[in-house]
């Protein structure tokens, strides 16, 4: 392959991976955005969200020689999956951190430590310690354009996460919660005022963040064909910095920052080795961290839309 | 209709107001005045449960609401326009009108209430699209005024309304005041602009340090040699 051949393929593949941390990220930043609480068990209800497709694989696989075929499949498991991941969110706030509402901010950090660890063993008791294998859901096609050859799966985990972060976005743009979720990141107080319970809408707010992560479980089991326990704690750190490269708090700064921490780690691993890929992807946290803490385009919270 | 009696409350180890005890009869204008520090705030806080009440009761028709959270003191009928406006400065004027109904956007007059409010506040009326952030400050007292009302409340309390703005907006600002209070709503009015709240109220109370000093009709005060003293400047 020459080097633009190597480009384009590598964008390409960037893109699709891009696009779950991209899913992830905005579970850190929505959350960030209301609570200024950083959810790092979040990484290990993506790792359940992958786990809960297999079990939604076992029920629905009938599905697929259906009228719908594969694609119905795709909708259940993926809908199954955010379901599990959405109750499971609404448990770790009302359990880890919701009692921690008014502690200091170290408390809410270690109890993430200690549900990341309960979910990790929990996952290993149940499904075991080594790689289980997880089907891409449907029958895999490469396309050829010029110098790019994708995938129909690609394809599909890049549309349905686009209509995943469409729908948040419109989602928190207009609907009575997306508005009093805006309200209580720009003023806590003030949205106490007019009658918004903050504990409904933070709880609101963990359950989409898991809801989306367990979507991007589901399809990174679909894209690698493999997930295991440990498997959380890589891609939640990658989607946090995705998060922090796009702004910590900022919605369409998740998006963006997941995107492109995909692609510049595809190209790393086409231009340098594939090994060095995690690194690089914290080489640009520590490089964001370094010259623009505040991200791309700056932690403007849920703010803005 | 509001009956506050031997109210106490603070911050971490730090007590605030130290026995309150103050009314407001349905469908008057109270107010209280008092200097910086005094409390005010901290009091107007307590009633909207903000800041939680140590002693003391608090009636409100009747009903108990010492314990109610905030969101349970706005759906029983009290609202409150915060001191230094506190709109929501990244949403657009119309979504902070709706945050305002939050507690009763089921409600089907909502469309009604919206018109309504725009003729009493026409400034908003073509600024609804805009980011509340981006008003002037007079358009923003009108906005967090307008928001507080849109929850339908029975009492409306203010927090120092006037401050900071030009002598024109202050008298508007107080002309609004009594025509939100002639619909029918009783109104709390924290001011520093002694003077002004003194001659629009039916009843005046003075705060100072957490405690009521003084008491008395409007025009009583008005003509109370230590108030003019140590409130009207005199
Ligand atoms: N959130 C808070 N935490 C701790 N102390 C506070 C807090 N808010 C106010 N205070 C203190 O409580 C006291 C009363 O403040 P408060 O804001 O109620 O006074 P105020 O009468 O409204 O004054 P002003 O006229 O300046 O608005 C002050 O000493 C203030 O420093
Ligand atoms: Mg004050």
């Amino acid at each position: 392959m020459s080097a633009t051949e190597v480009f384009f393929q590598q964008v390409a593949n960037g893109l699709t991976i891009g696009m779950i941390y991209a899913l992830i990220a905005l579970g850190y930043t929505i959350v960030y955005g209301i609570v200024q609480l950083i959810n790092f068990a979040h990484g290990e209800v993506f790792m359940v969200g992958a786990y809960l497709s297999l079990l939604a694989y076992a029920f629905f696989q009938g599905l697929a020689l259906g009228v719908g075929g594969p694609l119905l499949l795709v909708v259940f498991v993926i809908l199954f999956a955010m379901l599990g991941t959405a109750i499971l969110g609404f448990f770790i706030e009302r359990f880890a951190y919701r009692p921690l509402r008014h502690a200091p901010r170290l408390a809410p950090l270690l109890t993430a430590i200690g549900v990341s660890f309960v979910l990790q063993n929990a996952v290993m008791i149940i499904a075991g310690p080594s790689d289980k294998s997880c089907p891409s859901l449907v029958p895999v096609t490469k396309y050829s354009f010029g110098m790019v050859t994708v995938t129909n799966l690609q394809i599909l985990i890049t549309l349905v996460s686009v209509m995943l972060m469409a729908g948040l976005h419109l989602f928190i743009k207009n609907t009575r919660t997306g508005k009093a979720m805006r309200a209580l990141a720009d003023d806590r107080e003030a949205a106490s005022l007019v009658g918004i319970n903050a504990n409904t809408v933070i709880s609101k707010a963990f359950v989409i963040g898991s809801a989306l992560a367990g979507a991007g479980g589901v399809m990174f089991g679909m894209y690698y064909n493999t997930i295991n326990f440990h498997d959380g704690y890589m891609a939640g750190l990658k989607a946090f910095t995705a998060a922090v490269f796009g702004g910590i708090g900022n919605i369409p700064g998740a998006m963006f920052g997941g995107v492109l921490l995909g692609v510049l780690e595809g190209l790393g691993a086409g231009y340098l080795a594939s090994e060095w890929k995690n690194v690089f992807a914290f080489f640009i946290l520590i490089l964001v961290l370094l010259f623009r803490p505040s991200g791309l385009f700056g932690s403007r919270v849920v703010k803005k839309v | 209709m509001l009956e506050v009696t031997d109210l106490h409350s603070g911050y971490g180890k730090i007590e605030i107001l130290k026995g309150v005890t103050l009314k407001v009869p349905a469908g008057s204008i109270a107010t209280l005045i008092g200097s910086n520090g005094a409390g005010k705030s901290t009091f107007l806080m307590t009633l909207s449960g903000i800041v939680r009440v140590r002693k003391g009761n608090i009636l409100f028709e009747g009903k108990a609401m010492e314990k109610l959270p905030p969101d349970g003191i706005v759906k029983l009928g009290i609202t409150q326009v915060p001191e230094g406006r506190r709109i929501f400065p990244h949403l657009t004027v119309d979504e902070n009108l709706d945050l305002g109904a939050y507690t009763r956007s089921l409600s089907k007059d909502l469309k009604k209430d919206k018109e309504e409010l725009l003729d009493l506040f026409p400034a908003l009326k073509n600024r609804l699209t805009n980011l509340a952030g981006n008003l002037s400050g007079g358009e923003q007292q009108m906005l967090a005024m307008g928001r507080a009302l849109m929850a339908r409340p029975r009492l409306l309390l203010l927090d120092e309304p006037s401050l900071g703005l030009a002598p024109k907006l202050v008298e508007l600002v107080f002309a609004l005041i009594k025509r939100i209070n002639e619909r029918g709503i009783a109104i709390l009015l924290v001011e520093q602009n002694a003077w002004k709240a003194l001659e629009l109220a039916d009843y005046g109370y003075v705060i100072e340090s957490g405690r009521i000093q003084l008491e008395g009709p409007g025009r009583d005060l008005l003509s109370n040699p230590q108030i003019k003293e140590a409130y009207l400047g005199e």
